[in-house]
Protein backbone atom coordinates (compact mmCIF):
# COMPACT_ATOMS: atom_id res chain seq x y z
CA UNK A 1 0.00 0.00 0.00
CA UNK A 2 1.24 3.45 -0.73
CA UNK A 3 3.01 5.40 2.61
CA UNK A 4 0.89 7.94 2.01
CA UNK A 5 -2.42 6.24 2.06
CA UNK A 6 -1.57 4.78 4.96
CA UNK A 7 -0.79 7.62 6.87
CA UNK A 8 -4.47 8.33 6.38
CA UNK A 9 -5.64 5.01 8.28
CA UNK A 10 -7.46 5.37 11.04
CA UNK A 11 -6.62 1.98 12.79
CA UNK A 12 -3.74 -0.90 11.45
CA UNK A 13 -3.52 -3.99 12.08
CA UNK A 14 -1.44 -6.46 14.12
CA UNK A 15 -0.18 -9.63 14.89
CA UNK A 16 0.09 -10.42 17.87
CA UNK A 17 2.57 -13.85 19.12
CA UNK A 18 2.02 -15.60 22.36
CA UNK A 19 4.24 -17.76 24.21
CA UNK A 20 4.42 -19.52 27.78
CA UNK A 21 1.79 -19.03 29.94
CA UNK A 22 0.13 -16.41 28.12
CA UNK A 23 -0.66 -18.68 25.36
CA UNK A 24 -2.06 -21.41 27.28
CA UNK A 25 -4.45 -18.72 29.14
CA UNK A 26 -4.99 -16.79 25.31
CA UNK A 27 -5.81 -20.44 23.94
CA UNK A 28 -3.75 -19.46 20.89
CA UNK A 29 -0.48 -18.26 19.83
CA UNK A 30 -1.25 -16.00 17.39
CA UNK A 31 -3.69 -13.58 16.19
CA UNK A 32 -4.34 -10.64 14.37
CA UNK A 33 -6.11 -7.20 15.69
CA UNK A 34 -7.05 -4.11 14.17
CA UNK A 35 -5.75 -1.26 16.90
CA UNK A 36 -5.94 2.87 16.67
CA UNK A 37 -3.51 3.97 14.65
CA UNK A 38 -0.59 5.32 16.74
CA UNK A 39 -0.92 3.16 19.60
CA UNK A 40 2.19 2.48 21.26
CA UNK A 41 3.65 -0.88 23.37
CA UNK A 42 2.46 0.49 26.83
CA UNK A 43 -0.80 1.75 25.83
CA UNK A 44 -1.53 -2.07 23.70
CA UNK A 45 -0.51 -3.83 27.13
CA UNK A 46 -3.11 -1.64 28.83
CA UNK A 47 -5.64 -2.45 26.65
CA UNK A 48 -5.51 -5.91 26.45
CA UNK A 49 -5.13 -6.78 29.78
CA UNK A 50 -8.23 -5.81 30.52
CA UNK A 51 -9.82 -8.48 28.98
CA UNK A 52 -6.72 -10.96 29.52
CA UNK A 53 -6.60 -11.60 33.46
CA UNK A 54 -3.19 -13.46 32.63
CA UNK A 55 -1.20 -10.66 30.99
CA UNK A 56 -3.25 -8.10 33.75
CA UNK A 57 -1.17 -10.12 36.41
CA UNK A 58 2.34 -10.18 34.34
CA UNK A 59 2.20 -6.84 32.72
CA UNK A 60 4.73 -5.06 34.84
CA UNK A 61 6.95 -7.87 33.82
CA UNK A 62 6.20 -8.88 29.93
CA UNK A 63 9.02 -7.45 27.67
CA UNK A 64 7.52 -6.55 23.87
CA UNK A 65 8.55 -7.40 20.97
CA UNK A 66 8.15 -5.71 17.91
CA UNK A 67 9.18 -7.53 14.75
CA UNK A 68 11.42 -10.16 16.64
CA UNK A 69 13.65 -7.20 18.17
CA UNK A 70 12.74 -5.77 22.37
CA UNK A 71 11.57 -2.31 21.88
CA UNK A 72 10.88 0.27 24.59
CA UNK A 73 6.94 0.89 26.09
CA UNK A 74 6.60 4.27 24.07
CA UNK A 75 7.23 2.34 20.69
CA UNK A 76 4.71 3.06 17.94
CA UNK A 77 3.00 -0.30 16.71
CA UNK A 78 2.67 0.17 13.32
CA UNK A 79 0.12 -1.99 10.38
CA UNK A 80 1.47 -5.15 9.50
CA UNK A 81 3.84 -5.15 12.87
CA UNK A 82 4.42 -8.66 14.43
CA UNK A 83 4.35 -7.88 18.14
CA UNK A 84 5.11 -10.52 21.19
CA UNK A 85 4.50 -10.66 24.75
CA UNK A 86 7.68 -12.03 26.45
CA UNK A 87 7.21 -13.12 29.90
CA UNK A 88 10.73 -13.43 31.74
CA UNK A 89 12.52 -15.84 30.36
CA UNK A 90 13.56 -19.36 31.33
CA UNK A 91 15.81 -21.10 28.62
CA UNK A 92 19.25 -23.09 29.43
CA UNK B 1 13.53 -26.39 13.53
CA UNK B 2 15.41 -22.82 12.58
CA UNK B 3 19.29 -22.37 12.32
CA UNK B 4 22.31 -20.27 10.61
CA UNK B 5 25.49 -21.43 10.47
CA UNK B 6 28.43 -18.91 9.01
CA UNK B 7 32.03 -19.54 9.21
CA UNK B 8 32.26 -18.63 12.99
CA UNK B 9 29.18 -19.10 14.00
CA UNK B 10 26.26 -21.70 14.10
CA UNK B 11 22.94 -21.91 16.01
CA UNK B 12 20.12 -24.13 15.90
CA UNK B 13 16.77 -23.83 18.21
CA UNK B 14 14.78 -26.78 18.42
CA UNK B 15 15.36 -29.85 16.34
CA UNK B 16 17.77 -32.77 17.33
CA UNK B 17 21.17 -31.67 19.00
CA UNK B 18 24.37 -32.29 16.52
CA UNK B 19 26.58 -35.03 18.20
CA UNK B 20 29.82 -33.00 20.69
CA UNK B 21 32.33 -34.28 17.98
CA UNK B 22 30.37 -32.42 15.39
CA UNK B 23 29.63 -29.14 17.80
CA UNK B 24 33.69 -29.32 18.63
CA UNK B 25 34.83 -29.38 15.25
CA UNK B 26 33.06 -26.70 13.83
CA UNK B 27 34.79 -24.49 16.81
CA UNK B 28 38.06 -25.71 16.49
CA UNK B 29 40.45 -22.87 15.23
CA UNK B 30 44.40 -23.62 14.41
CA UNK B 31 45.27 -20.46 16.56
CA UNK B 32 42.94 -21.52 19.38
CA UNK B 33 44.00 -24.08 22.07
CA UNK B 34 41.06 -24.20 23.94
CA UNK B 35 37.57 -25.77 23.11
CA UNK B 36 35.12 -25.31 25.67
CA UNK B 37 31.62 -27.16 25.81
CA UNK B 38 28.76 -26.49 27.81
CA UNK B 39 25.59 -28.95 27.92
CA UNK B 40 22.87 -27.96 29.93
CA UNK B 41 20.91 -30.90 31.28
CA UNK B 42 17.52 -31.68 32.77
CA UNK B 43 17.97 -32.00 36.50
CA UNK B 44 15.80 -34.27 39.18
CA UNK B 45 15.20 -31.60 41.47
CA UNK B 46 14.67 -27.66 41.64
CA UNK B 47 13.35 -25.62 44.87
CA UNK B 48 13.19 -28.86 46.83
CA UNK B 49 10.84 -30.09 44.49
CA UNK B 50 11.47 -33.56 42.06
CA UNK B 51 11.49 -32.85 38.25
CA UNK B 52 10.34 -35.37 36.13
CA UNK B 53 10.62 -33.28 32.92
CA UNK B 54 11.09 -29.92 31.30
CA UNK B 55 8.91 -28.93 28.30
CA UNK B 56 10.58 -25.39 26.50
CA UNK B 57 8.22 -22.88 24.68
CA UNK B 58 9.75 -20.67 22.21
CA UNK B 59 9.96 -17.61 19.80
CA UNK B 60 12.14 -19.96 17.63
CA UNK B 61 12.33 -16.56 15.03
CA UNK B 62 13.29 -14.57 17.79
CA UNK B 63 15.36 -16.76 19.80
CA UNK B 64 17.54 -17.24 16.97
CA UNK B 65 17.87 -13.54 16.02
CA UNK B 66 18.65 -13.00 19.70
CA UNK B 67 21.35 -16.00 20.20
CA UNK B 68 23.33 -14.23 16.57
CA UNK B 69 22.71 -10.99 18.86
CA UNK B 70 24.71 -12.23 21.66
CA UNK B 71 27.17 -14.60 19.86
CA UNK B 72 28.45 -11.27 17.92
CA UNK B 73 28.51 -9.06 20.76
CA UNK B 74 30.72 -12.19 22.25
CA UNK B 75 32.76 -12.18 19.11
CA UNK B 76 33.62 -8.56 19.87
CA UNK B 77 33.81 -9.05 24.04
CA UNK B 78 36.13 -12.09 23.49
CA UNK B 79 39.25 -13.45 21.35
CA UNK B 80 36.40 -16.25 19.94
CA UNK B 81 37.48 -18.54 16.86
CA UNK B 82 34.52 -19.72 16.76
CA UNK B 83 31.16 -20.56 18.84
CA UNK B 84 27.78 -21.98 19.28
CA UNK B 85 24.45 -22.69 20.59
CA UNK B 86 22.00 -25.10 20.58
CA UNK B 87 18.49 -25.28 22.11
CA UNK B 88 15.86 -27.76 22.13
CA UNK B 89 12.22 -26.90 22.64
CA UNK B 90 9.23 -29.68 23.64
CA UNK B 91 10.57 -32.27 26.10
CA UNK B 92 13.48 -32.92 27.81
CA UNK B 93 13.36 -35.93 30.45
CA UNK B 94 15.92 -35.56 33.16
CA UNK B 95 19.19 -36.67 32.42
CA UNK B 96 18.61 -35.50 28.94
CA UNK B 97 20.81 -32.06 27.38
CA UNK B 98 18.73 -28.80 26.53
CA UNK B 99 21.25 -26.70 25.40
CA UNK B 100 24.61 -26.73 24.26
CA UNK B 101 27.01 -23.25 24.17
CA UNK B 102 30.34 -24.31 22.83
CA UNK B 103 33.48 -21.60 22.12
CA UNK B 104 36.97 -21.91 20.70
CA UNK B 105 40.07 -18.94 21.95
CA UNK B 106 43.25 -18.88 22.04
CA UNK B 107 43.76 -19.92 25.92
CA UNK B 108 41.50 -21.55 28.25
CA UNK B 109 40.78 -18.58 31.02
CA UNK B 110 39.03 -16.78 28.29
CA UNK B 111 37.16 -19.78 27.27
CA UNK B 112 35.42 -20.04 30.46
CA UNK B 113 34.40 -16.33 30.52
CA UNK B 114 32.69 -16.26 27.23
CA UNK B 115 30.62 -19.33 27.83
CA UNK B 116 29.49 -17.93 31.10
CA UNK B 117 29.03 -14.90 29.66
CA UNK B 118 26.59 -16.13 26.60
CA UNK B 119 24.91 -18.46 29.09
CA UNK B 120 23.77 -15.24 31.53
CA UNK B 121 22.70 -13.47 28.51
CA UNK B 122 20.54 -16.37 26.86
CA UNK B 123 18.89 -16.96 30.42
CA UNK B 124 18.50 -13.07 30.27
CA UNK B 125 16.92 -12.29 26.77
CA UNK B 126 16.76 -15.28 24.18
CA UNK B 127 12.38 -15.92 24.21
CA UNK B 128 13.17 -19.67 25.22
CA UNK B 129 10.65 -20.79 28.34
CA UNK B 130 10.71 -23.98 30.65
CA UNK B 131 7.95 -25.46 31.89
CA UNK B 132 8.55 -27.71 34.70
CA UNK B 133 6.66 -30.75 35.67
CA UNK B 134 7.08 -32.84 39.31
CA UNK B 135 6.63 -36.31 40.12
CA UNK B 136 4.13 -34.92 43.13
CA UNK B 137 1.36 -35.06 40.96
CA UNK B 138 1.17 -31.20 41.63
CA UNK B 139 0.73 -28.92 38.56
CA UNK B 140 3.34 -27.66 36.27
CA UNK B 141 4.78 -24.52 36.65
CA UNK B 142 6.62 -22.05 33.92
CA UNK B 143 9.49 -21.16 34.87
CA UNK B 144 9.83 -17.16 35.52
CA UNK B 145 6.00 -17.09 35.41
CA UNK B 146 5.34 -17.51 39.09
CA UNK B 147 5.97 -14.05 39.63
CA UNK B 148 3.20 -12.15 41.44
CA UNK B 149 1.18 -9.06 39.64
CA UNK B 150 2.86 -6.37 42.40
Amino acid sequence: MDRAVKAELKTIEAELRWFSQLAEKRGVRSETITLPSGITGAELISQLAKEFDELNRMKKHVRLAVNQSYVEPFTVIHDGDEVAFITPVSGG
Amino acid sequence: MHHKKTENIWIQIGGELPALEEISKFVRRDHCGAVNLFEGVTRNHDSGKSVTLLSYDSYDEMALSQCEVILNRAMKEYPLGAAAIFHKTGEVPVGEVSMIVAVSTPHRKESTQAVLAIIEQIKQDVPIWKKEFFDDEGEAVWKGGEISSD
